[in-house]
């Protein structure tokens, strides 16, 4: 298991960045404490099916590597990802199929290969320990998610919320078709929103007032990790992602959320 | 014999990785629920919990749910139990001192219970399939502003008969570092819970590019919880943060602070 981590610009002046150590995410204590990579940053803009490399960077000496989406002028919407790689690996200028990130275990402890996933606005900030699961880029999927993260009872005091979801298909594609990103209500069923996306792309949407109406978020074309961005213009800001259906679940993961995913997607439209 | 020790090797890495029991995560079958150690916090914030009601999301219909609360104080001892019906998919709790006993800093689990007209009509389900509680808690120190969540952790509580009980394993010592790093402008609050039936003891330390520091040592009951405070400009130079546990997965809750400014997240 390894992971890709990301960058986007989510637009309103929300700046992300991510942090990176070479300090290995969890070990047992005789095992080594560092390990060496170095990380290749590439882009795909919307229109295209090629990975451009835009920065190749090494940790020098430190401990950690920093990267901001306003080091890479990405439009809102775009996607940077950072690949953690071997520092022998020659990454090459374009690529059509993502190079495989490596693992970043040095034993048999359970990890997550993460990064600091970090938003800020003004002098707001807020963050995740989260990744983008290379196993997951590989597969087309289904998505699904529901509303506890959405800032429903806020509007008095001006906060927003807005759905950010990550979409990165790292095998080769030989073209883009429309995908539509959903909002519907998850009481009657009945659709409230509809945006269209491609993959390879943060498909960012605006959650409007929506009272108490409870909601669900689905895309029957692509899987995507959701982040949820809850903020105002007088120094609140909030981000987390939703739990994928199978964490519902203890053991029967897969089983649990093939029958969850099943019974909401073949009654939404 | 060569295989044979190959093999015991082999069986004792894959025991001290394993952060779960064995035996319930191969053969056992519960008849609980299981559930994130969550961590409160009244001392200046207020918490909010949202709970999902499992069958309903997974039937996509809104259906009847006992939410069943137990909490317990900084040194792991119940302290309180809350229990709210509703048949919305998902239910947001506001902890108060109430519910806790006056406890201002401590642990909960969350675990559901469903009519049995309900698990009747749906038993051919719960052979296949047992919920897992991860929620969403959130923090705020204004009232006039919204929460800031994140999501559970890890923990995997479950409710035996009257016992609070636990499928989390302490194995050998891990270290776990996470990806964020203590800045020397801004304070923080780690907020450790402790999932297993055991004590555990917990070497935090603080790691530059060329020197490493414990910075604290402690030892926490079952279900108990520990913070860890950093004060701002304590910290002279921008350093990574590890601890050493006997959890094969170790983290914590982080609170970041710069001014009125402050973040939280799991580790």
């Amino acid at each position: 298991m390894s992971d890709y981590l990301f960058l986007t610009n989510v637009g309103d002046g929300i700046v992300n960045s991510i942090n990176l150590t070479n300090l290995v995410p969890n070990r047992r204590s005789s095992s080594a404490d560092k390990i060496d990579y170095k990380l290749g940053v590439f882009t795909q803009k919307l229109d295209s099916l090629e990975w451009i490399k835009i920065d190749e960077t090494e940790f020098r000496g430190e401990n950690n590597i920093t990267l901001s989406s306003l080091e890479y002028d990405l439009d809102v919407g775009q996607l940077a990802v950072v690949i953690p790689v071997s520092v022998d690996e020659e990454l090459l200028d374009s690529y059509s199929i993502l190079p495989e990130p490596i693992s970043r275990k040095v034993d048999k402890s359970p990890v997550n290969e993460r990064a600091t996933i970090h938003f800020s606005k003004d002098k707001a900030f807020s963050s995740y320990q989260g990744e983008f699961p290379y196993q997951m880029s590989r597969l087309k999927g289904t998505f699904l998610a529901f509303d506890p993260l959405v800032a429903k009872h806020s509007r008095d005091f001006g906060v927003k919320t807005k759905l950010v979801l990550i979409n990165i298909h790292s095998t080769e594609l030989n073209s883009k078709p429309d995908c539509f990103l959903k909002i519907a209500d998850a009481n009657t069923k009945e659709l409230i929103k509809v945006q269209r996306y491609v993959q390879n792309s943060a498909v960012i949407m605006e959650i409007d007032e929506v009272n108490d109406i409870e909601l669900c978020f689905y895309s029957k074309d692509t899987l995507g990790i959701p982040l949820f961005i809850s903020y105002d213009d007088s120094g609140f800001l909030s981000i987390e992602h939703t739990h994928p259906p199978s964490e519902f679940f203890w053991k029967e993961k897969i089983k649990g959320q093939r029958l969850l995913k099943q019974s909401w997607l073949t009654k939404l439209p | 014999m060569n295989k044979l020790i190959s093999k015991l090797v082999n069986f004792r890495e894959y025991l001290n990785a394993n952060p779960l029991s064995i035996f319930h995560s191969k053969f056992g079958r519960l008849e609980s629920d299981v559930s994130d150690l969550f961590a409160f916090r009244l001392d200046g914030y207020e918490t909010v919990f949202i709970a999902e009601n499992s069958l309903a999301l997974l039937l996509s219909e809104h259906l009847e749910c006992e939410h069943i609360f137990h909490f317990f104080d900084a040194n792991g001892r119940g302290c309180g139990i809350h229990k709210v019906i509703s048949d919305k998919f998902h239910y947001s709790l506001n902890i108060d001192e109430v519910m806790t006993g006056g406890v201002r800093l401590g642990g909960f689990v969350h675990h559901v219970r469903y009519p049995h007209d309900l698990t009747k009509k749906h038993s051919a389900l719960f052979l296949d399939i047992l919920f897992q509680h991860r929620g969403y808690t959130g923090f705020r120190r204004n009232s006039k502003s919204n929460f800031s969540f994140f999501h559970g952790n890890f923990g995997l509580i479950y409710i035996d008969g009257t016992k609070i009980k636990s499928l989390a394993r302490a194995r050998d010592k891990h270290v776990y570092t996470p990806q964020f790093t203590i800045k020397p402008e801004y304070g923080y609050d780690l907020i450790f819970s402790n999932p297993v039936d055991r004590q555990i003891c917990i070497k935090f330390f603080l790691q530059s590019n060329d020197s490493s520091k414990v910075v604290d040592e402690c030892c926490i009951l079952s279900h108990a919880t520990h913070m860890l405070t950093i004060k701002t400009g304590s910290v002279l130079q921008e350093s990574n943060i590890s601890w050493e546990t006997s959890l094969p997965v170790g983290r914590c809750v982080v609170f970041e602070y710069k001014d009125e400014y402050f973040d939280v997240f799991h580790s």
